[in-house]
């Protein structure tokens, strides 16, 4: 990829090219041509390094803000998981602990009761495993592997849709707008997670016939919209399931917050929910020189943080 | 009473305490804010409280019980070993501050010690209370430096944020990292976060 300030080198190639355009002079022309083009290179040497190495500086200021920044957003990411685990899987089995303690405690004067809490036990457990297991596949996205947020996405909606053949099946479509682009590896990421915890709800709990994926990829932004036909939330137990962290409301947010961008839910009594995340492009694209070059993208993502 | 937003924990807790013949569950709350609603109506002679609850934490709850019934007797049940969280627990008005981890062997003798009008930790937070009992605590301005250090945040930023001058917050933080004794700004919010001087 280019860069939009002209290279001091190609230049000088510009000037060797010439006797070449003008092919008269060329068998005399050339070699002489060429001496004077170093004449002009070891003349201007002393001010395009200059050129050269602030160019090189600023270009390591930059790499070393993204590095910060990437930094960041994986501090982020991990104090994230540290609370998730905090929230669920080890309180889980402190729960568990005590349930154990209670059937010791019970077994030598009451073992009908400590059976009997003892199987409550058993099903605890089930459920944290079901809970870490949740946890884990949270951890790991799809998309990221193949930067194919579309196809992950449509993968998933078509595996849930093949799970749920009882009378509530939806429909599953998929809808790309716009040039689909290369995303940010950790948008990638997020906008999956998203989409994943969106079309659980709706495939779980909407009872819509039908439930569509939608991808605009503007140049001003990326946005996702999973939308159902199904009974939808009133108001009230929209604004309550979003305190309570029910649907996985806030985790959403979270996620949509966590890389700059807004989470938008829209529902009404049996006139279906529609969730919509946007991201500004020049937080959501890759700039696939910002690794080599540092391209003005890169920089102004830096400045947003 | 046990307040708690985790329905595995509530139901340990019902189990244990259900098994014993002095002791009996009067209701369970999911949030700070129920947990003051249910004191009203149970008054219970001891309340488990958890701290992180998504809707008003243990601690505003802790104060708010404690304004309106003085004699509230509140025990504090955490993940979190911090001796500056155990510490603010305690302020606000909680007789006992115990680690999730113990609470099979802890709770039950807790919950009678507390109710006797006895205060008690777990080891492992009175360990890290003796640890830094001696240490120069952090200040407010300070504490808010360290929260905005962890937030990823460098001196120029943490100086818009706070609406405070770059030298000000320069002084500040190498304040807080002496204070620490942090290696470094990372070290300092990891430091932070283990002593529950601020929240994860």
């Amino acid at each position: 990829m280019l860069t939009s300030q002209p290279d001091p080198e190609s230049r000088s190639e510009e000037l060797l090219d010439l006797p070449i355009r003008f092919g008269k002079h060329h068998s005399v022309g050339y070699p002489v041509l060429r001496a004077i083009a170093a004449a002009i290179e070891l003349l201007g040497s002393n001010n395009s390094s200059r050129v050269r190495k602030r160019a090189e500086e600023e270009r390591e200021r930059r790499l070393a803000r993204e590095c910060r920044i990437s930094l960041d957003v994986r501090l982020a990411e991990r104090a994230r998981i540290a609370r998730e685990l905090h929230d669920t899987l080890l309180q889980s089995f402190n729960g568990l602990l005590l349930r154990f303690q209670t059937v010791s405690d019970l077994l030598p004067t009451r073992p009908t009761e400590a059976s009997y809490m003892l199987r409550g036990a058993i099903e605890l457990a089930n459920k944290a495993i079901v809970e870490g297991r949740e946890a884990v596949e949270g951890l790991r996205s799809p998309a990221r592997e193949s930067n194919d947020l579309v196809l992950a996405v449509r993968s998933l909606g078509e595996e849930f849709a093949g799970a749920d053949g009882g009378p509530h099946a939806a429909a599953f479509h998929v809808d790309v707008k716009g040039r689909s682009r290369r995303l940010r590896p950790i948008v990638c990421d997020e906008f999956y997670r998203i989409a994943r915890e969106a079309l659980l709800n709706a495939f779980r709990h909407s009872k819509g016939t039908k439930i569509d994926a939608e991808f605009h990829y503007n140049d001003a932004e990326l946005r996702l919209r999973i939308r159902d036909n199904g009974r939808g939330i009133d108001a009230r137990a929209l604004a309550e399931a979003g305190q309570r962290g029910h649907y996985g409301l806030t985790g959403m947010r979270e996620r949509a917050e966590l890389i700059g961008g807004r989470l938008t839910v829209w529902s009404a009594p049996d006139r279906g929910t529609k969730i919509e995340c946007d991201l500004r492009s020049s937080l959501a694209y890759a700039t696939t020189c910002s690794a080599s070059h540092g391209s003005s993208d890169a920089l102004y993502t830096a400045a947003q943080y | 009473m046990a307040v708690d937003d985790h329905p595995m924990i509530r139901e340990g807790i019902a189990g244990l305490v259900s098994a014993q013949s002095d002791l009996m569950l009067v209701a369970e709350a999911t949030s700070g804010r129920e947990a003051i609603q249910l004191f009203r109506v149970h008054r219970p002679d001891v309340t488990l409280m958890d701290i992180r609850m998504r809707e008003m934490n243990g601690l505003d709850a802790i104060s708010a019980i404690r304004s309106e019934f003085s004699n509230a007797r509140i025990v504090v049940l955490t993940s979190y070993a911090g001796d500056v969280q155990a510490l603010r627990a305690m302020r606000a008005g909680a007789q006992a501050y115990l680690l999730k981890d113990t609470l099979r062997n802890e709770l039950l003798d807790t919950i009678r010690a507390v109710h006797a009008g006895k205060k008690t930790l777990s080891p492992e937070v009175s360990f890290q209370l003796a640890e830094h009992l001696a240490d120069d605590p952090l200040t407010p301005a300070e504490i808010r430096v360290l929260r905005s250090i962890a937030e990823g945040n460098a001196n120029k930023e943490i100086a818009t944020q706070l609406e405070l001058s770059i030298e000000t917050v320069n002084g500040q933080v190498r304040n807080v990292l002496s204070k620490l004794r942090a290696k470094d700004r990372t070290h300092a919010a990891m430091i932070g976060f283990r002593r529950g001087i601020i929240e994860m």
